[in-house]
């Protein structure tokens, strides 16, 4: 999903941007739980929620991902400072109504920042694209019957994309 | 610790989820319904309706207002238009490499749920289509160019590129006209390309040595 932030206008009335789903909350929860799960037993690094904010540089903007997940050797010490580095993984749950513009741009950042792996589910259609970095974005689709693989950011992790919608 | 796995497993497999399929059309229609090309053709469409609509997988989804798109929109759609016309088409005179379509309808048949789509410019292969065919473009084009609107929803998009490489389709050019990037997609390759206004767009194995700067193509 694309943050929306609260928008005060003029007329001091608040108005809320588009926010996300039930269904959204969710999946993202369900991909939160699983590599937490998987962390537990597995310890190289952090799985962070949606409210960690990303610095990627001076060109680019601040970023948030739905879920992400940080290895230890690049987590900084204290855990309380900036995170001026891109994620190993970033999972973006895609909401109904999300425009190509703003995610596209959001993938293009990624890429340019580092991001080694990226999933983008799609509640809609079941479906996850899975993105990897390799002199560009390599792009598959996983289906309800595939599985998504932690590959060498996450060894041994694997997550059948049935369990994010049962 | 597995049986904390357990646990945990279980509860997040608990919740019943009802998924809402993206169907917005006024005629009324099942949302659920898979449709053929016939069957979205036959349908009558509400007068009222300010939308278009193209059949992407057998689900019918909204492209773009009846309006039409904005006037930047329809010059970026001529400058490709023109460029490919120039290289591959009328402007190479008997070296013709094929043809080129402005909105033209194709029927991308079902290689994955039918889809019947228009995009905004598109080029086809000399010989590929039968003489005086009449209807919709029979064939898959080789080359797909789509102008993104910023009203585009990522999982339509998303899902119309997975049907043209499906369909055969060779090399796609999804172009992002606010932000000015193009996303270039080439059939049985899964990198996708993002150019920026320094790169130049390429026409690949389907038009050898067709090459156009963004710079000249956002001016």
């Amino acid at each position: 999903m694309i943050a929306q932030d609260f928008v005060v206008s003029q007329g001091e009335e608040e108005v809320m941007e588009e926010m996300a789903s039930g269904l959204h909350g969710v999946i993202a929860s369900r991909v939160n739980g699983y590599l937490f799960i998987y962390l537990l037993q597995n310890k190289l690094g952090h799985v962070l929620d949606s409210s960690t904010t990303y610095n990627f540089g001076d060109d680019l903007p601040r970023r948030e991902s739905d879920v992400s997940f940080v290895s230890l050797e690049k987590m900084p010490i204290p855990l309380d400072s900036e995170l001026a580095f891109a994620p190993d993984l970033a999972v973006e749950v895609v909401s109904k109504n999300d425009k190509v513009y703003e995610l596209e741009t959001k993938l293009a950042q990624y890429q340019k920042a580092g991001v080694s792996l990226i999933w983008v589910i799609y509640p809609n259609s079941q479906k996850v694209e899975v993105y990897r970095q390799k002199t560009g974005l390599i792009e598959q689709v996983v289906d309800l019957n595939g599985e998504l693989d932690g590959e060498n950011i996450l060894p041994g992790f694997k997550l059948k994309v049935k369990a994010l919608f049962d | 610790m597995s049986i904390v796995t357990e646990e945990l497993v279980q509860v997040v497999a608990t919740p019943e989820i009802e998924l809402e399929l993206e169907t917005e059309i006024n005629a009324g229609e099942d949302p659920e319904k898979l449709y053929t090309v016939e069957e979205f053709l036959a349908l009558e469409w509400d007068d009222d309706d300010d939308e278009e609509y193209e059949l992407i997988q057998g689900r019918i989804v909204p492209r773009r207002e009846k309006i039409g798109p904005s006037g930047k929109h329809s010059r970026i759609s001529t400058k490709i238009a023109y460029y490919l016309e120039a290289y591959a088409g009328l402007g190479a005179g008997e070296q013709q490499l094929g043809e080129v379509y402005t909105e033209g309808p194709c029927n991308l048949g079902r290689p994955k749920g039918s889809s019947y789509v228009v995009p905004d410019v598109c080029f086809v292969a000399a010989g590929r289509t039968p003489a005086n065919f009449s209807g919709p473009i029979p064939v898959a084009p080789d080359l797909v160019v789509e102008i993104n609107s910023p009203s585009d929803t990522l999982e339509n998009i998303h899902t119309k590129i997975e049907s043209y490489l499906a369909a055969g389709v060779g090399l796609i050019w999804s172009v992002y006209l606010l932000d000015k990037y193009v996303i270039m997609y080439r059939l049985g390759e899964s990198r996708r390309l993002f150019l920026e206004l320094e790169d130049e767009l390429d026409g690949s194995t389907v038009i050898p040595g067709f090459k156009l700067k963004l710079n000249a193509l956002f001016d």
